[in-house]
């Protein structure tokens, strides 16, 4: 009896161990696998976000966002990172669009005025409406 | 017509001066901080700031999305937005002040000019007083401007749950780095 008890004490010490391990070093969102909360315009997210920004970022804060697109701009900050922005109706502000590393590579096939799909989380607007994690669809 | 002449010269000379000076912009604006502690050290980036910076007045605002912090770990960027910066109820913080003696800040000479930066930073919808020392580095006539300075959780109602209180010092190293371009309006 007392043995099948420390038995189950240390099943289950272990498993709390595991999980603590699992939680502590959890993957980030994969954007590429997830399925996109809505799939929209660029023009159209960004009017949303012009009409009332507190009711679309409700609705599309922390949501992974497909997104198509006129391919206005790809820049390079200092430490490598790439991202894209997606012409709106705004002469100024559009869809900027924050790639992981390695996804910039998918740029090579696009030229600026190019109809692109991409997906990224929705982090709110400043100038523009900001998507992080993007990622590149293929076609 | 002589009269005429001045006039357009005067003029053209105001438009000129009108130009040197002007007001700057960045979407791309970096942000990151460190926190350092025994247990662990815990750093995140925002490459996504959006500043303005009017030359004429010294105007300085910028603007960030809590949410585009990235995080190594994908737990502490949950926590950071779930428990501690709340970013569902509080998406962005904000900074609203000015560069100090901006007047002698030479332009037309590429250098490294200190500075002093003045102002109030709101996160989580509290605004305290900020006042630090800054570089707007300058190169053909643009700014880049370059700070440091470190804030306290606790003064901005960031609540650290005892559990992990030991994980996260209790005044964190924020780096700004902004590059600017012309804002052409």
């Amino acid at each position: 009896m007392k043995k099948s008890l420390v038995f189950l004490v240390v099943v289950i010490a272990l498993a709390g161990g595991a999980f603590a391990y699992l939680q502590y070093n959890k993957p980030h969102r994969d954007t590429a696998d997830e399925q996109a909360a809505y799939i929209l315009s660029a023009p159209t997210l960004f009017a949303e976000y012009e009409l009332e920004e507190a009711a679309a970022n409700t609705k599309y804060l922390d949501k992974l966002l497909l997104v198509k697109g006129e391919l206005a701009s790809v820049t390079t900050a200092a430490d490598g990172t790439t991202s894209l922005m997606l012409t709106t109706e705004d002469p100024i502000s559009g869809i900027s669009v924050q790639l992981l590393p390695g996804e910039e590579e998918k740029l090579a096939a696009y030229e600026v005025g190019d109809e692109i799909g991409i997906k990224g989380i929705c982090t709110g607007k400043l100038m523009d409406v900001v998507l992080v994690r993007g990622v590149i669809i293929e076609e | 017509m002589k009269k005429l002449l001045i006039l357009v010269v005067l003029l053209a000379g105001v438009i000129v001066q009108a130009q040197a000076q002007g007001k700057f912009y960045t979407r791309d604006g970096h942000i990151s901080f460190f926190s350092s502690t025994d247990v662990e050290d815990i750093d995140a980036h925002n490459n996504k700031v959006a500043s303005v910076l009017d030359v004429a007045t010294g105007q300085l605002e910028f603007a960030v999305l809590m949410k585009a912090f990235e995080f190594k770990k994908a737990l502490m960027q949950e926590h950071f937005n779930e428990n501690y910066v709340e970013s569902d109820k509080f998406p962005k913080a904000q900074f609203k002040g000015k560069v100090l003696s901006i007047g002698s800040v030479d332009f037309k000479k590429d250098g490294e000019y200190p500075v002093q930066v003045e102002g109030e930073l709101t996160i989580k919808d509290v605004t305290k007083p900020i006042r630090t020392d800054a570089r707007l580095i300058i190169k053909n006539g643009v700014p880049q401007g370059v700070t440091a300075f470190t804030i306290k959780p606790a003064d901005y109602n960031i609540q650290i749950p005892s559990v992990v209180r030991k994980n996260i010092a209790e005044e964190i190293q924020v780096k700004v780095e902004m590059p600017y371009q012309a804002l052409n309006k």
